[in-house]
């Protein structure tokens, strides 16, 4: 038997005049993953969502949740918990109303509906809440019911529209966790929608990065942060210098040997086959950058360059740095921040340690 | 600290009217003036003067028990109510499809919603009048509910869109999520949030049938005549204080709507969807 996925899109097409919104997009979730769609804002993932749960229909292609194809049903015979951005929260129930909702209209018995709100409320660790109005709640708490409100009707899969982008900083880190946690511990299938990436990497068993409506990469976060797909993915998970140069040898194994602007030889990952002499653009993490004090010759994977921003953030310093062969390209490089800290105007020396041909 | 509340205090005791401040209250004192004048007169012994003479609640006593009056009250209070659940009846799918509308063509649909407070109520109340003969022969009162159904409708509308515009859509779509039918959907999240409006659309349609005098005066049957006709008739052979208290009573009620209008859009803004 074919192997049966939580979430299912094959070739989802949606347009909107004469934008496309949704451009081809097929993907899997197996089930008990936990799935993120990652873009910049007007990318698609919302709407990727949005039909998920049926409050759009896509103009081609299909929609399975465990095998059924509901790309025509409407959101209320699905069976899918859907986490809202601003929580839409019911002002005029309390939180007891609010979670038993979908289950009176499934016409539970009362005791059955009162024990299933409140094992969910404790899901949530909001046991003791059940009377209070949702503009009682703190945004926290808002989202903690929103949660729940999803869990309790028992749904085959849930998907959550960016649920942590209206809590502070400190929150939004504490409550990843434990919804991390809750998912693990529960085994349900979510697929999770945002534009912060660094949700995305800590969060997910796979992400999805879509620009422009069409899905860029599907992979594991290592993956997608250290083998990004396209230049795209590699500049819009954490940041990336782009540096030209040209191939030494063929390509092979995914193992390449690329010269730099200055002369420099690295050791760099290929996506895919090329050939000696090719123009390409390798794609250098900030922290795969070492500085390197200044010695007698200079190594084969070695750059030279000047400090230009010297940027502080604590747990890491980043440095501008403008290379000595190509000043038009400023590259940036981390470094942790015990280390000695360099000033503006320093003469540096470089090691490239690490590198990606990107392709487009 | 007391100090400074002492005197900030002492100045808003004695505060030096603004030009903002006079030309405010002279519009209320302009607004308020003939209601102040009809309920004076009512308070007149024998004819009615402004400033009363001789102050007495006889005639308000007796507007409350003279048959024709209350008669006219009763079939007024009758067609004002059905005139009214029908409008906002009317009104509510209105409002409801207008959200989904793109923004242009719901400015433009809300504009012709609006089209009876454009048109001259007289003639629109001939123009009804004709239509009606011509398609049932008479005049009947559920022919004047129609004509009212139709002038009261602008208020609901613009009621119940007022509110839906903040209702966020997402609200809808949470029900959904959890398995409520559109119908569900409708009766449990999207009427209850939109209560206050519906009310306040059908209390001010209640106040302008209520009210109403162009319309009814060509569609109301002889034997069954609303109060504004009622007292129109009456001053039409008599001048006695009596009927300003009548009046003084129809603008009582139609103050108490008002201020239950203004609570309701004031418990608006506790159900919560600001937060």
């Amino acid at each position: 038997m074919a192997e049966q996925f939580d979430i299912e899109l094959s070739h989802c097409r949606k347009r909107y005049g004469a934008i496309n919104v949704l451009d081809d997009v097929s993907l899997r979730v197996k089930s008990g993953e936990f799935i993120t769609v990652l873009g910049p804002s007007g990318c698609g993932k919302t709407t990727t969502l949005r039909a998920i749960g049926g409050f759009i229909t896509p103009d081609s292609g299909h929609i399975s949740i465990r095998g059924r194809d509901v790309t025509h049903l409407p959101p209320y015979k699905r069976n899918i918990g859907v986490v809202f951005q601003n929580y839409a929260l019911w002002p005029h129930m309390t939180v007891a109303e609010i979670l038993g909702f979908g289950l009176r209209i499934r016409k539970l018995p009362r005791e059955e509906i009162a024990r299933r709100v409140d094992r969910a409320l404790g899901m949530v660790q909001l046991t003791g809440l059940k009377d209070r109005y949702p503009r009682e709640l703190s945004g926290g708490q808002q989202q903690r019911v929103a949660m729940a409100r999803a869990l309790a009707i028992d749904p085959e899969v849930i998907i959550l529209d960016e649920p942590l982008s209206n809590l502070d900083r400190r929150l939004r880190e504490e409550l990843r966790i434990e919804l991390k946690r809750l998912q693990r511990s529960l085994g349900v299938t979510m697929l999770f929608v945002t534009h912060d990436q660094e949700e995305a990497l800590s969060m997910s068993d796979q992400v999805v990065v879509m620009q422009s409506g069409r899905i860029q990469q599907i992979a594991d976060p290592r993956t997608v942060y250290e083998r990004p797909a396209n230049r795209f993915v590699a500049g819009f998970l954490g940041s990336a210098n782009f540096m030209a140069g040209e191939l030494v040898q063929n390509a092979q194994d995914g193992k390449a040997q690329v010269k730099l602007g200055n002369g420099a030889v690295v050791g760099a990952y290929a996506p895919s086959a090329k050939t000696a002499g090719e123009k390409v653009t390798v794609i250098v993490r900030p922290e795969w950058l070492v500085l390197e004090r200044p010695g007698n010759q200079l190594a084969a994977n070695q750059l030279e360059g000047t400090v230009g921003d010297v940027i502080y953030e604590g747990s890491a310093i980043r440095y501008g740095i403008t290379l000595d062969h190509d000043p038009e390209a400023p590259i940036f490089l981390q470094e942790r921040s015990n280390a000695d800290v360099l000033n503006p105007g320093d003469k540096v020396r470089i090691n490239v340690i690490n590198a990606i041909i990107a392709t487009d | 600290m007391t100090a400074t509340t002492a005197v900030s205090s002492g100045k808003a005791r004695w505060p030096v009217p603004t030009g903002l401040g006079i030309a405010a209250s002279c519009a209320f004192a302009f607004v308020v003036a003939p209601l102040i004048v009809v309920a004076g007169a009512a308070l007149n012994a024998e004819a009615m003067f402004f400033p009363p003479r001789q102050l007495t609640l006889r005639w308000m006593m007796a507007a409350l028990t003279e048959g024709s009056f209350v008669n006219g009250a009763l079939i007024s209070f009758v067609v004002a109510v059905v005139a009214a659940a029908f409008s906002t009846l009317f009104a509510l799918p209105v409002a409801l499809q207008l959200r989904k509308a793109p923004p242009a063509v719901a400015r433009i649909l809300t504009l012709s919603f609006m089209g009876p407070l454009l048109v001259p109520s007289i003639i629109f109340a001939l123009a009804l009048y004709s239509v009606m003969i011509y398609a049932f022969g008479v005049t009947n009162l559920s022919i004047l509910m129609i004509g009212h159904v139709i002038i009261t409708m602008p208020y609901p509308v613009r009621t119940i869109t007022a509110v839906t515009e903040h209702l966020d859509p997402a609200l809808e779509d949470a029900a959904g999520s959890v398995g409520a039918s559109p119908w569900r959907t409708f009766v449990s999240v999207t009427l209850p949030l939109i209560k206050p409006g519906v009310i306040a659309g059908f209390l001010f349609a209640f106040i302008t049938s209520w009210n109403d005098f162009s319309i009814s005066v060509f569609l109301t049957p002889r034997e069954l005549q609303p109060l504004p006709i009622k007292i129109y008739e009456y001053l039409l052979y008599q001048y006695r204080p009596i009927i300003a208290a009548v009046s003084t009573w129809s603008v009582i009620g139609s103050a108490i709507i008002v201020l239950i209008i203004d609570r309701l859009v004031g418990l608006n803004v506790f159900t919560g969807r600001r937060s």
